[in-house]
């Protein structure tokens, strides 16, 4: 618990920022977008036929519904939020490497697997807080501009949002157990999330699923979630899979690797 | 001095290409100052962080109390004090929130400890890590590894940067510390400070021991440091004798120095047999006795 507190201590203001930051611009630009609704006609032919909403997983059917806009936003969020997850993931490892504070901690009488844990909990902390503050100010922001929405739809993509934040933030944690001599861990983690996204958008245009299987945003589609109000099974168990391995395996490096030092 | 509280046996640290240490076998017993000498990059540091659990040996093993150092290392550090050769801590904390973390991560209450030994230091505990000076971060280093009252402390280059005065202070504790039964273990290439310290020495070369020695038999292995000067010319070839190493002549002959171990009585009728203006014979300074160890 004591690395924990620290790692939060020191964490905290970062945290904060994000999720004041996300809170704030779903806030406003909810009802923004919300102008558009009914304005699909005179969106240019190609760009409305295009398939351009399909790569963002809600069809124009949907975006004339009062969560399609939300959604449509929520897939440009999700971008956000895993560059968060991933790199507050990363960074929770490599920073101990850079800032050569290894040999410090890693010397104590915690032990390597309570600095796993004590990491590992201050990485759940800040998705719950940045996926919490997102799930609140969008709720709010609908309440007050969009009320009249299905609660569950409402909440199934609300919480993708910090299920694909939490899925990067654990891939963070494993390739920091792997490289934790990263000195840019945020241009990785941009770099990661949107070529992520780029796979989910390739797969929706070509219409192959197991494409989709590559990259968390393709586990979430709006279209899908308005369409079984849930998650799609097949891929809600490959993240559990993925998100559990990440965890495992960062866990298994960090037992069994080197503490790195940089020069 | 009796029960052996570190043991290395043939430990190997290999970093693919590039060398680390090779088969260093040595034991430092409980309650001795023992130290660990060598140039940079002989393997000081390697050597240290294998014991301290950071670097999983590829070859050999070491321990600490009877525990392997790779596997039980948090069980270890529960009664090791660890001063890193790097003084860098948590920037973002200030100097007295840092050492509450060391004191938290060990379980216990150092407050008066850490306030005792902080005045000793002269360290203000108020600052900010990253306002520091780097003589200041060692002091938290100081004060982070002594703060648990270890059972073995453990120290990589302890007073790089620390000014002569507090240097003394560091060393008056560290005397105090061992007086109540810390063993001490502590690398540098000072070798004055460990001259100061140490009961017994390890000298490290490019990864390798070299040898165990305690500091009576580093200084009296027979070593003397003779420089003359004579009326006449030395003749080359004049100290082609066993025990003569690192000889130095001066441009006309007339002047020469070396280090002899060996028959006093031979470098006797040696000596007699040339027109002496001056001679010195001194004990040679453990530098002098080091650099012989790398010829």
């Amino acid at each position: 618990m004591v690395v924990f507190q620290y790692e939060w201590k020191r964490s905290k203001k970062s945290i904060l920022i994000w999720a004041i930051v996300l809170a704030v611009c779903i806030f406003f630009m909810t009802p923004v977008y919300y102008g558009l609704i009914g304005m699909t006609d005179s969106l240019p032919e190609n760009f409305a036929q295009g398939g351009f909403f399909e790569t963002v997983g809600v069809s124009l059917d949907l975006l004339m519904k009062p969560l399609g806009m939300y959604s449509f936003l929520t897939g440009f969020f999700m971008i956000a939020g895993g560059i968060f997850g991933m790199h507050f993931g990363l960074s929770l490892h490599t920073k101990e490497c850079t800032e050569n504070t290894s040999e410090y901690l890693f010397t104590k009488p915690c032990g390597r697997r309570m600095i796993y844990r004590g990491k590992t909990q201050c990485l759940l902390g800040g998705v719950c807080v940045v996926g919490g503050a997102y799930l609140v100010a969008s709720l709010v922001t609908m309440l007050l501009f969009k009320p009249g929405f299905s609660l569950g739809e409402f909440f199934l993509l609300a919480i993708s949002f910090f299920l694909v934040t939490l899925f990067f933030g654990a891939l963070g944690l494993l390739l920091g157990s792997c490289k934790p001599n990263n000195r840019s861990p945020l241009l990785t983690a941009g770099l990661i999330v949107f070529l992520e996204y780029c796979i989910t958008a390739f797969s929706r245009t070509v219409s192959n699923r197991m494409i989709g299987f590559l990259s968390p945003f393709s586990f979430f589609n709006p279209s899908e979630i308005h369409k079984l109000r849930f998650y799609e099974w097949d891929y809600l168990i490959w993240y559990i899979f993925l998100v559990a391995a990440f965890l495992i395996l960062s866990h298994a490096v960090l037992m069994k690797r080197d503490i790195k030092f940089v020069a | 001095m009796s029960e052996p509280m570190i043991v290395l046996e043939g430990l190997t640290k290999s970093y693919g290409k590039h060398r680390g240490i090779e088969n260093i076998s040595f034991s430092v017993n409980s309650g001795e100052v023992f130290g660990f000498i060598g140039p940079n990059g002989a393997g000081k540091s390697t050597t240290i962080r294998t014991l301290m659990g950071l670097l999983k040996p590829t070859g050999g093993c070491a321990s600490i109390f009877g525990l392997d150092c790779g596997q039980y290392a948090a069980e270890i550090a529960k009664d090791v004090g660890y001063l890193p050769s790097e003084n860098c801590y948590y920037n973002d904390l200030k100097v007295r929130e840092m050492l509450q973390y060391t004191a938290d991560l060990y379980g216990m209450d150092c407050n008066s400890r850490m306030e005792e030994l902080a005045e000793r230091l002269n360290l203000d505990l108020s600052r900010k890590i990253q306002d520091l000076s780097l003589g200041n971060k060692k002091k938290v280093g100081i004060v982070s590894a002594l703060l648990p009252s270890p059972k073995l402390l453990i120290m990589d280059e302890p007073t790089s940067g620390l000014d002569p005065l507090i240097q003394q202070t560091f060393y008056e504790i560290l005397r105090e510390e061992n007086k109540r039964g810390m063993t001490v273990f502590l690398s540098s290439h000072v070798l004055s400070e460990v001259q100061k310290l140490c009961d017994r020495v390890a000298i490290l070369r490019e990864g390798k021991l070299i040898d165990v020695q305690s500091m009576e038999e580093l200084r009296g292995n027979g070593y003397k440091k003779i420089s003359l000067t004579t009326k006449e010319p030395i003749m080359k070839g004049f100290f082609s004798i066993p025990g003569v190493a690192n000889l130095k002549q001066g441009q006309e002959c007339t002047s020469a120095s070396f280090m002899f171990s060996g028959n006093t009585m031979t470098i006797m009728d040696k000596l007699h047999q040339l027109k002496l203006e001056d001679i010195f014979i001194e004990e040679p300074s453990l530098e002098e006795i080091f650099l012989h160890y790398y010829e």
